[in-house]
């Protein structure tokens, strides 16, 4: 249960810091109660709650599967795919859809690949991913007319 | 009698057709896929819908949902793992007949079953849901506060998981959709100076990000998939005649597991992921041979399959009637509606008596269609199911990247669906309701709208408690909440029963 006092912790500290927020908030005494009003209502009752949940994990006996060490290093695999996409996202404005799509999936597509296979093997599945990418954006572009971030190239 | 007429032509157009085969085959492929659910098809299919009138629109969105829900049970059958959630209670009588030596036969029943359940379901919603709406129609801001309230409250405390971590996960939604400018004066709030921020976050790329984003993230920490395994040679075909005699047989199973589907779909928190495990069970208690169940009997596929499909015609009840969603899918199908403009709720048959008439159409069209496509593309739909995963992961993270971006044509969305894909991920992973959360986003602005106008017609608080709607809705709200807190304390005394899997949406 100690993930459940990280959480609790961390939504604390949410709570704290978004009410100091709430004193942003420009109250015009116009109505009853004022723009803050509901906000801060949230993050009374999120707090109280939390507090319940802290008392609640303490109470609570502590279970432990065995899997879950293994299950924390397939963990890093996760964040390191959210990081990816956050460069993803930068990369779009430099270059453009197709390159950076290709890319992103590519470096994904390696990464939970199970078995490492020779590089020959790739090639097939590279193209295909290039086909995919190329494919999307005729699709969002000249069907949905979605345009597309295009890089310095194209 | 005219609307009716006018939504048969609307919806007899051959594009609209196609679309809804689009979307049932979609649907049944993503759930066929073990690790990708329908609430993640409806979400990655709802930005190809953005340019589409509204009827297209939902009529894509419901071929996805009802092929969704019906996929579900090959990979039931023939793997023994749900493909979904909603197919979980299928496992337990058709991989045993799988193994049995009879898929073909498991699958025709299966398809049957969800087919049926869906016309049921269907025929209970059109009949039930006007009616409901005419009630809902002399609701004030006090009565749509408390229900708000109660939806929120039940979805924390009938859905599965720990009911403070239920609310909290609604009100930190309902916190998200403060996020922006105040619907009633204007103001602006946690805009950070920024102003993408000033209309706050889309629903698009936040229901993406939660729902599969995140979803996609925990399957790439699996890896590997299961290969189907069941001897290839045997046929998958089944005769018509037979899986129809078969059917008529159970009939009492067939109609009672529509009903109980029907029943837990339309109440607020459990939708078919609950429906089908529970139909199954009240089919097992009163049937006369309860000890063939989980041995391979047809009627614990007809039970199990008949539920899931009808509870979605029983979740569009309070959906359309209240603009209440009771589970994730249905959350998704709200956010459907809302990003083609349309608001349901008790106004909606009067204001959209055309648009509400093909809604229920579409529903029923896209059962047959799922009926067809399910028939004579089965083989096809296990050719998918070989394709592996470091292939779909990658490109369905791209596509929910355009999904978000395609919504309002901007990078801003994307940083959007980031966001929610790592709070999503990190709700999941200490397991919040991540359909609790959702439900809080949509319902958020509506909740607060309907409170500050209530206070500022009336300043008397005891209005909610005295007129009779809005106090027994809040009376319903205490009584789920402390139904959650009993179940909860018998179910810690039971705790030392192990491995009692989470089925999580």
């Amino acid at each position: 249960m100690t993930k459940d006092r990280i959480a609790g912790v961390v939504l604390l500290i949410f709570c704290i810091f978004f009410y100091f927020q709430t004193k942003l908030i420009d109250i015009k005494d116009l109505t009853e109660i004022s723009a803050a009003f509901f906000p801060r209502l949230l993050l009374g009752l999120i707090a109280g709650l939390t507090v319940v949940m802290i008392i609640q994990s303490f109470l609570k006996k502590e279970r432990k599967t065995a899997s879950e060490k293994e299950k924390n290093e397939k963990e890093g695999i996760v964040w390191i795919i959210f990081a990816l996409f956050a460069l993803y996202i930068l990369s779009l404005a430099l270059l453009g859809f197709i390159i950076s799509s290709f890319i992103f999936i590519t470096i994904v597509y390696l990464i939970i690949l199970p078995v490492k296979r020779p590089v020959k093997s790739h090639v097939i599945a590279l193209s295909s991913i290039l086909v995919i990418t190329i494919a999307l954006s005729f699709i969002f572009e000249n069907l949905l007319n979605v345009f597309l971030p295009t890089g310095i190239f194209f | 009698m005219e609307n009716l007429l006018m939504s048969i032509e609307a919806i007899l157009q051959w594009d609209t057709l196609l679309l809804m085969v689009v979307g049932v085959i979609a649907g049944i492929i993503f759930g066929c896929i073990p690790g990708f659910t329908i609430t993640m098809a409806v979400a990655l299919t709802l930005p190809f819908s953005l340019g589409l009138g509204p009827l297209e629109g939902i009529s894509l969105m419901m071929g996805v949902w009802l092929g969704g829900a019906s996929g579900g049970l090959i990979s039931a059958c023939l793997l023994g793992i749900p493909g979904t959630p909603s197919a979980m209670a299928t496992t337990f009588d058709g991989y045993p007949m799988v193994k049995n030596g009879e898929p073909g036969k498991a699958l025709a029943i299966g398809l049957w079953s969800s087919f049926i359940g869906s016309i049921i379901g269907g025929i209970i919603l059109v009949l039930a849901a006007p009616m409901l709406s005419t009630i809902a129609v002399k609701f004030g801001a006090w009565e749509f506060f408390s229900l708000m309230v109660f939806g929120l409250s039940a979805i924390a405390s009938l859905g599965e998981g720990n009911l403070i971590k239920g609310l909290i996960a609604g009100l930190l939604g309902m916190f998200v959709g403060t996020i922006g400018t105040d619907p009633l004066l204007g103001v602006e709030r946690f805009t950070f100076g920024s102003v993408e921020m000033l209309a706050g976050f889309a629903f698009l790329p936040v229901l993406i990000g939660i729902f599969a984003f995140s979803q996609l993230l925990s399957e790439a920490k699996n890896g590997k998939k299961e290969k189907l395994q069941f001897n290839q040679n045997l046929s998958l075909s089944y005769p018509v005649s037979k899986t129809l005699k078969n059917m008529l047989s159970s009939w009492v199973n067939v109609i009672r597991s529509s009903i109980v589907g029907v029943f837990i779909g339309a109440l607020p928190g459990a939708g078919s992921s609950i429906a089908n495990i529970l139909s199954y069970d009240v089919a097992k208690k009163l049937s006369k041979n309860p000890k063939k169940f989980g041995t391979g009997t047809k009627d614990g596929i007809i039970a199990a399959e008949t539920a899931n499909n009808s509870s979605e015609g029983g979740a569009l009840i309070p959906t359309l009637a209240l603009g209440i969603p009771g589970s994730a899918v249905t959350v998704m199908m709200m956010g459907a509606l809302l990003v083609h403009g349309i608001q349901p709720g008790p106004y909606f048959f009067i204001s959209e008596p055309v648009l509400a008439y093909g809604i229920f159409l579409s529903f029923f069209i896209s059962a047959i269609f799922m009926l067809l496509i399910q028939s004579f593309g089965i083989k096809f739909f296990l050719k998918i199911n070989d394709v592996p995963m470091h292939y779909l992961i990658p490109v369905v993270i791209i596509l929910c990247a355009l999904g978000s971006y395609a919504i309002n044509n901007r990078v801003f969305d994307i940083w959007v669906l980031l966001l929610f894909g790592v709070v999503g991920y990190l709700l999941k992973q200490s397991s919040f309701s991540l359909a609790a959360f959702v439900l809080g986003v949509i319902l958020g602005p509506l909740t607060e709208e309907n409170l500050r106008i209530a206070i500022t017609t009336n300043p008397d608080l005891t209005l909610f408690l005295t007129r009779p709607i809005s106090g027994v809705l809040l009376l319903l709200t205490v009584l789920s909440i402390v139904y959650a807190i009993v179940t909860d304390i018998r179910h810690n005394k039971r705790m030392n029963t192990p491995n009692s899997k989470d089925i999580t949406v």
